[in-house]
């Protein structure tokens, strides 16, 4: 079974917030190897506390060496230009391998409304790039929900950060909105996988750790073990962001 | 895989349970919960859990028991007579509704359900050292109990309360649920200064670090495996200790060995 997470970041953290630190890409690869983590999207832990610009470049520099590293970008309000614009950025993204935006609206300090960003969702929508959402960084469910509102066809990769079972506020974005897709970073309630699963399918599903926040292995060990079917399971290691990725218009 | 430099995740990986590395979980709930769906909530759930991962022992102290004292207490009797080998009861000290009297005459006269009490002062905003609480403490430490609290960073239930109970009281167990969660270097100074304190890891495994610096820093032998059942997965828990840095026995210790050993001083514990 191959596992690709969707919840992967490296780095310094000045903030000391990471117990174990994982500084560089090859620590990283090297920690997915003993893990057995064939591939992961993946940003810099920079880019929650240092600039959105340099983080961004700095991965595309990084990752240029692993093929089993995909890119997330954060996003920045185009109004300040500080990162590519339209058809520079696809261009930009495609030469570096990058595949997602992430918001981070309480670090960028800007606000996640349509005014604000919907230059950037209509895009998304356009060319099928996922938006990454942790709601640790900024933007609240009741931000996510107006947001799909607007914009029901965006791609949505959600991070919902607490580890509280959390089905009822969840699974009604899932219920409502096509591509929502949920990290199971932090869904880690003992027969949650099931039961979701009988409800709406392993589609909506990806396997995520914090890597280097968790661990990798916890997660791995829940959905290798799940009593779901063995095809479920590899959708949801894998086979759900491979097809999110693949499906990605650069 | 998991962890390539481990034997035991290899196997752990393969099968899901390993017969020679059985679980005791020390902190579990049950039941009906307000904030939360839970959808392995009843005790035949739990025990489905527990099969598939060979969690041996289960001790738990329900969501009513925590919440509705008038008539939590009769159901964990019940659950634990109807499967005594697979669950064991710790009993609820609901601080706001604290009738030592009664509670103590209860456990009395279940000696084969409950192990010890659970404080969960934080929910109560009641200190562990309050007055109200003194004699469920005699209690315990007068037959060697096991004491399972909530501890967290708080003033309730931080390492300055758990410290005035190690102070006084030397015979009973106290195990620190969560591990002082946040304050992990005041957890492995407790544990340092007092033989009586165990580490549960209960909320704890979702972090990578706390653990490791546990084991680095005291060793495995006052660690003990806990997941909230039914709130947190058994498997993702077992997958977080097989994935921090220890050897395979820490490993073993921390799943089993050390459970058992404190679990030997009950005449029913056969294992």
């Amino acid at each position: 079974m191959e596992f690709f997470d969707c919840n992967v970041c490296y780095g310094y953290d000045v903030r000391s917030k990471i117990m174990l630190p994982v500084n560089t890409v090859e620590d990283l690869i090297s920690n997915m190897k003993i893990a057995g983590v064939a591939k992961a999207m993946v940003n810099r832990v920079e880019l929650y506390v240092a600039g959105t610009s340099v983080s961004n470049q700095i991965l595309a520099e990084d990752i240029a060496k692993y093929d089993n590293l995909y890119g997330i970008w954060g996003l920045l309000p185009s109004h300040t230009h500080e990162i590519p614009e339209g058809e520079q950025m696809l261009k930009e993204m495609k030469k570096n391998r990058i595949f997602g935006w992430r918001l981070i609206p309480n670090i960028g300090r800007y606000l996640v409304k349509d005014f604000v960003l919907k230059d950037w969702f209509e895009i998304a929508i356009e060319r099928k790039i996922p938006i990454f959402i942790n709601t640790a960084h900024g933007t609240t469910l009741e931000a996510v929900a107006d947001l799909l509102k607007s914009f029901p066809e965006l791609t949505v990769i959600l991070t919902y950060a607490n580890v509280w079972p959390s089905d009822r506020f969840l699974r009604p974005f899932v219920a409502e909105y096509p591509n929502v897709y949920l990290d199971l970073t932090y869904c880690i309630t003992d027969g949650g996988i099931e039961s979701f699963v009988k409800e709406y399918g392993a589609d909506r599903l990806l396997y995520g750790s914090g890597f280097p926040y968790s661990y990798f292995g916890a997660n791995m060990l829940m959905i290798k073990h799940a009593d779901i079917s063995e095809s479920d399971k590899r959708a949801i290691a894998s086979g759900n962001l491979s097809r999110i990725i693949e499906g990605v218009l650069l | 895989m998991i962890n390539l430099k481990s034997e035991l995740a290899k196997e752990f990986w393969e099968k899901g349970r390993l017969d020679d590395c059985p679980i005791i979980d020390f902190h579990a709930h049950m039941g009906d919960n307000g904030g939360i769906f839970l959808p392995k909530k009843t005790p035949e759930a739990m025990i489905s859990t527990m099969d598939s991962c060979n969690t041996l022992l289960t001790i738990f102290c329900s969501h009513v028991a925590l919440f509705m004292p008038s008539i939590g207490e009769e159901m964990d009797i019940a659950v634990v007579k109807k499967y005594p080998n697979k669950f064991k009861a710790y009993h609820a000290v609901v601080s706001n509704y604290a009738n030592p009297a009664s509670d103590i005459k209860r456990m009395e006269e279940n000696p084969d359900v409950f192990v010890g009490f659970k404080f969960l002062c934080d929910y109560y905003s009641t200190p562990l050292s309050d007055p109200k609480h003194e004699k469920y403490w005699q209690y315990a430490d007068d037959n060697r109990l096991l004491v399972l609290c909530h501890t967290w960073k708080s003033n309730y239930d931080g390492y300055e309360e758990a410290e005035k109970i190690l102070r006084k009281y030397r015979n009973l167990i106290f195990i620190a649920g969560h591990s002082f969660h946040g304050d992990w270097d005041k957890a492995i100074e407790l544990v340092k200064k007092y033989p009586n304190i165990y580490l549960e890891l209960t909320a704890v495994l979702d972090d990578r670090g706390p653990l490791d610096m546990f084991v680095k820093e005291i060793g495995s032998e006052r660690i003990l495996f806990g997941t909230d059942l039914p709130w947190f997965s058994t498997h993702h828990g077992i997958g977080a200790v097989l994935s921090a840095e220890m050897t395979d026995e820490d490993r073993r210790n921390i799943f089993y060995r050390n459970g058992a050993r404190l679990l030997s001083r009950f005449s029913w514990f056969k294992h």
